[in-house]
């Protein structure tokens, strides 16, 4: 049999190119005159990278609609204004990363606990009103308790927030990619297909979609504290965005969720549109363009960007096997 | 000892007994059927044993050991499989994945290796080898009933639920059904059907169980209820047939 042959090509694939683009992510901060810019442009790209395939990661296979992106992320801002804060750092900014990652893990595995039984829109529902909660919680601390606005973060350099994020998003694609590749991948495509019958097929259904969401909260989390670091000043407008619950979701769903590349590309993508619009003369309509295209994609690319390209290539494919065995 | 006993089992919708009062058992090895009126909580029933609901009032054991409580999930793994009146396949996924699934989560203390032998086998088994790599969604309904079985027979259960699997065929994919029936029993599963079409009904039950508006009526083997003037009451809605025959 060709199976190693097939088994190569893929291994190429799934290793080599993700190799290539990481080395070549770990190069930007070095092109000379560009490079101011490009690692500001760069670390964007990444955390909305990060943050669309932590969302797809959980929401692409079980279908459950999930807009608490923002709460977890601004979690991971009030564990920078906490631990890191401009008048000096009570631990190094890795340790800062990891208990924003694991106080949104925690969080997200309670939420799941008691929200995970509801189903579509009132699933949905629920996770946007979780952050709204969280911003009104923690404005009302701040302002009632502390008697302040917002909190003031160290400044990390351009250099060390984009590495950071290079990190998270290795760690983020490896984790995506175990749990895809695993029997947990299987049984979450199980949940999306037919939670029903994945429970009496022996899929403890609860505890794996749990364990998902609070995995991907997790990452979510992380970046939360790096960009934090970035924009220094954090109070629960910046941290609790709903945007930064929406954003991702569009980004993963116009890139498509059937692999792990759509929402990288979809983030990539979107972001960039985004910044050629904010800083052009056409600002004031980014929102609009942003929702033109995305209801162009829900009407016309229901798998995305990916779904077009796997369609164009299987079409290539076919046209050029179809001249072969003519010829 | 049975392997599976229900006692009291009851449960109520609303105001309604779905399922009332209704003591049964199946033994090991055994083909029961189980059948009744549209309504008379045949299905409900397997919902119970399943675990999808929970009866209140009333127990049910598996192997003496009480189940009734227990996640779905939970009762799956501990040997009872089922398949659903309206095919519930994970539509997106190839078939094989389907088994796969039954394979992987299914049966307790699963030897980390490959399952992929074993769901090539059951795949064969129920003959879906053709179109194993086709997604569940692009088959036809004989088809996915039988990816239901050979995905419950994945999760390796003592006890096969089979929830009208011979609904809607047409007469060759229901001959080939029934011999599915019995090879099943052949490897040692014990079966409990739901089942509407009484050709298959007498000709593989060992025993059957009639349901009425969640009652228990009627319990015997296919002969004894063929004759019996309770069920053909409430099949044919006339009390003289059972006279005008004698």
């Amino acid at each position: 049999m060709n199976l190693s042959n097939i088994s190569w090509r893929k291994l190429g694939l799934n290793a080599g190119v993700p190799l290539v683009i990481l080395i070549a992510l770990i190069f930007v901060p070095f092109y000379g005159s560009w490079a101011d810019y490009g690692i500001t442009l760069f670390s964007l790209f990444l955390v909305y990278i990060i943050l669309a395939v932590a969302w797809a990661m959980f929401t692409g296979s079980t279908g459950y609609l999930s807009l608490a992106t923002a709460a977890f992320y601004g979690i991971g801002f009030y564990a920078a204004a906490l631990l890191y804060p401009a008048e000096g750092a009570l631990v190094p900014l890795f340790v800062v990363v990891l208990v924003g990652a694991a106080v949104s893990f925690v969080l997200a595995f309670i939420v799941g606990a008691i929200t995970l039984r509801l189903k579509g829109i009132y699933f949905a529902m629920f996770t946007l009103g979780l952050v709204l909660l969280m911003y009104q919680v923690v404005n009302y601390w701040l302002i009632s308790v502390l008697g302040i606005r917002g909190i003031v973060v160290a400044l990390e350099s351009n250099e060390v927030i984009y590495y950071y994020l290079v990190g998270i998003l290795v760690v983020s694609i490896l984790v995506a990619y175990f749990i895809k590749r695993s029997k947990w991948g299987l049984a979450l495509r199980s949940i999306g297909d037919n939670e029903e019958a994945a429970a009496h097929t022996g899929v403890n259904v609860t505890m794996i979609k749990i364990l998902v969401f609070a995995i991907s909260a997790a990452l979510m989390g992380a970046v939360g504290v790096i960009v934090a670091t970035k924009t220094t000043y954090v109070d629960a407008n910046t941290a609790f965005n709903p945007m930064i619950s929406f954003s991702p979701a569009l980004m993963a769903i116009f890139g498509g969720m059937g692999n792990l590349y759509g929402p990288a590309i979809g983030a990539t993508i979107f972001t960039y549109i985004q910044e050629i619009l904010q800083t052009g003369s056409l600002k004031n309509y980014y929102m609009l363009i942003f929702g033109l295209i995305l209801i162009a994609t829900i009407l016309y690319l229901p798998s995305g960007m990916m779904g077009l390209i796997q369609n164009l290539w299987n079409r290539i494919k076919g046209a050029r096997r179809r001249a072969l065995t003519r010829g | 000892m049975h392997l599976l006993e229900g006692k009291g089992v009851t449960i109520h919708f609303g105001g309604l007994a779905a399922v009332s009062d209704v003591d049964f058992y199946v033994d090991k090895g055994e083909v029961v059927g189980l059948i009744g009126p549209n309504g008379a909580g045949k299905t409900t029933l397997f919902n119970l044993i399943s675990a999808a609901l929970q009866p209140k009032p009333g127990e049910i054991f598996f192997k003496g050991k009480k189940i009734s409580g227990m996640a779905p999930f939970k009762i799956c793994r501990l040997g009872i499989a089922r398949t659903f009146q309206t095919v519930k396949v994970f539509s997106n996924l190839p078939v094989i994945d389907n088994v796969r699934i039954g394979a992987l989560f299914g049966a307790q203390k699963r030897l980390k290796g490959n399952v992929n032998p074993e769901v090539n086998e059951l795949i064969k088994f129920v003959g879906l080898t053709e179109v194993a790599n086709t997604p569940a969604r692009d088959l036809t309904l004989a088809y996915q009933k039988r990816i239901e079985v050979a995905r419950a027979l994945a999760t390796k259960p003592e006890v096969l639920l089979l929830d009208e699997m011979m609904a809607g065929l047409n007469p060759t994919e229901l001959t080939e059904s029934m011999e599915l029936v019995k090879k099943i029993q052949q490897r040692g599963v014990t079966v409990v059907m739901i089942e509407h079409v009484m050709r298959a009904i007498m000709g593989i039950c060992d025993r059957i169980i009639v349901l009425d508006y969640g009652k228990k009526i009627a319990e015997g083997t296919p002969k004894e209820i063929a004759g019996s003037k309770t069920v053909i009451e409430v099949y044919l809605g006339v009390t003289n047939v059972g006279s005008k025959k004698a």
